[in-house]
């Protein structure tokens, strides 16, 4: 099989890489063979074992993506959250790694760890920027309503929050991110 | 094996369910068999099935958790979240079974829709108490809100959320509580 394709390393890595989002997007963590992502692209578990090393570093260099969040000092309150919604449904809507490294993260402790480390390397920097005190609880807490948002509308499709159009939960989702993240402190 | 335990069935159905919940926390609801419970309570397969049914019927069982909420009726808004939370700390944090259910839920069907269906039995009449309108939609962000909280804290551990004491996680917590179930419903 490995010989059937163009020998192209870089389009090889990207093809094993989505192949690896779609199975632990799937299967999560535990269940996602090294064998099984090799299969999809038709090449050789060694040459994947070649190209990335473990299956954790294989997760991991799955996992690595960019959120782009912007920069959010100094922008209006209301504002804040409008631009964090619009990210929300862009990571998790059309870009399936998100939802597998959250599906792997409730079941695998190095998945878990995997989505502690996006979270304080690449989102939590962005979201203090919005924030007037507490930075750390505050970017916490809204990390942990996204995720929950996530997790209900994604993963369980929990009718009443799957069934919310996209405006309708911006509109309700809203105002808890500006409360946690600009609004008063806790006393 | 079976004839080297006491027969005391309840105390045998006991064990099951544990061991039940320590599989399907662990390994989830696809790839947890009947044998290893079995196995790890030291009682044939057949037993397991004569006192529970069919795979899905010791998970319905195993994962059945209570969540009793207070009446809310007449609770004052500030009251709300000092009212729920120590009912929710005490099945996410102190009670296996929710987070055993949580956990399969993110890769088998058949725990998501246990899930949701506790959550729509169990949880959104109490809520509908206090929602003065939008019932189902404050209940499903709500929802989603304290999945995330429950997930952040418990399974990702995640250190900013994890590391806030309950107290600390209630003060923040109120505010948000307040606003999706019985403030003013976002134009």
């Amino acid at each position: 099989m490995t010989s059937a394709r163009p020998r192209n390393a870089s389009r090889t890595r990207a093809d094993i890489l989505a192949a690896a989002r779609r199975r632990f997007g799937a299967e999560g963590y535990e269940r996602t063979t090294l064998r099984a992502v090799a299969a999809d692209v038709g090449v050789d578990a060694a040459l994947v074992i070649r190209y990335f090393g473990s299956k954790q570093n294989l997760f991991a260099a799955a996992a690595d993506f960019a959120i782009e969040i912007p920069d959010l000092s100094g922008v209006d309150p209301d504002e804040v959250a409008n631009i964090l919604l619009s990210r929300f449904f862009a990571v998790w809507e059309e870009d399936e790694t998100f939802v597998a490294l959250l599906r792997a993260a409730m079941t695998s402790q190095l998945a878990a760890d995997t989505l502690r480390q996006v979270f304080a390397k690449q989102i939590a920097p962005k979201l203090v920027t919005a924030t007037p005190d507490h930075p750390v609880q505050r970017a916490g807490l809204t990390g942990a309503f996204v995720i929950g948002l996530a997790m209900t509308r994604y993963v369980l499709v929990n009718p009443p929050v799957a069934n919310l159009s996209r405006e309708e939960l911006c509109r309700w989702a809203a105002p808890v991110i500006r409360q946690l993240l600009t609004g008063p402190a806790a006393p | 094996m079976a004839e080297t335990r006491p027969r005391d069935a309840a105390q045998t159905r006991a064990d099951i369910l544990a061991a039940a919940r320590r599989r399907f926390a662990a390994e989830g609801f696809e790839r947890t068999t009947l044998r290893a419970i079995a196995a790890d309570v030291g009682v044939d397969a057949a037993l397991v099935i004569r006192y529970f049914g069919s795979k899905q019927d010791l998970f319905a069982t195993a994962t059945e958790f209570r969540i009793d909420l207070p009446d809310l009726s007449g609770a004052g808004p500030d009251d709300i979240a000092d009212m729920l939370l120590p009912r929710y700390f005490a099945v996410w944090e102190d009670d296996h079974t929710f987070l055993a259910l949580l956990r399969a839920a993110m890769t088998s069907r058949v725990a998501a829709d246990t899930l949701n269906q506790t959550l729509a039995t169990h949880v959104a009449p109490t809520l509908k108490g206090i929602t003065p309108d939008n019932h189902m939609k404050r209940i499903a962000v709500t929802d989603a809100f304290v999945i995330g909280l429950a997930a952040t804290r418990s399974v990702l551990a995640n250190p900013p959320v994890a590391n806030l004491s309950r107290e600390e996680l209630s003060r923040w917590a109120g505010p948000v509580f307040r606003q999706l179930l019985v403030g003013p419903a976002p134009s």
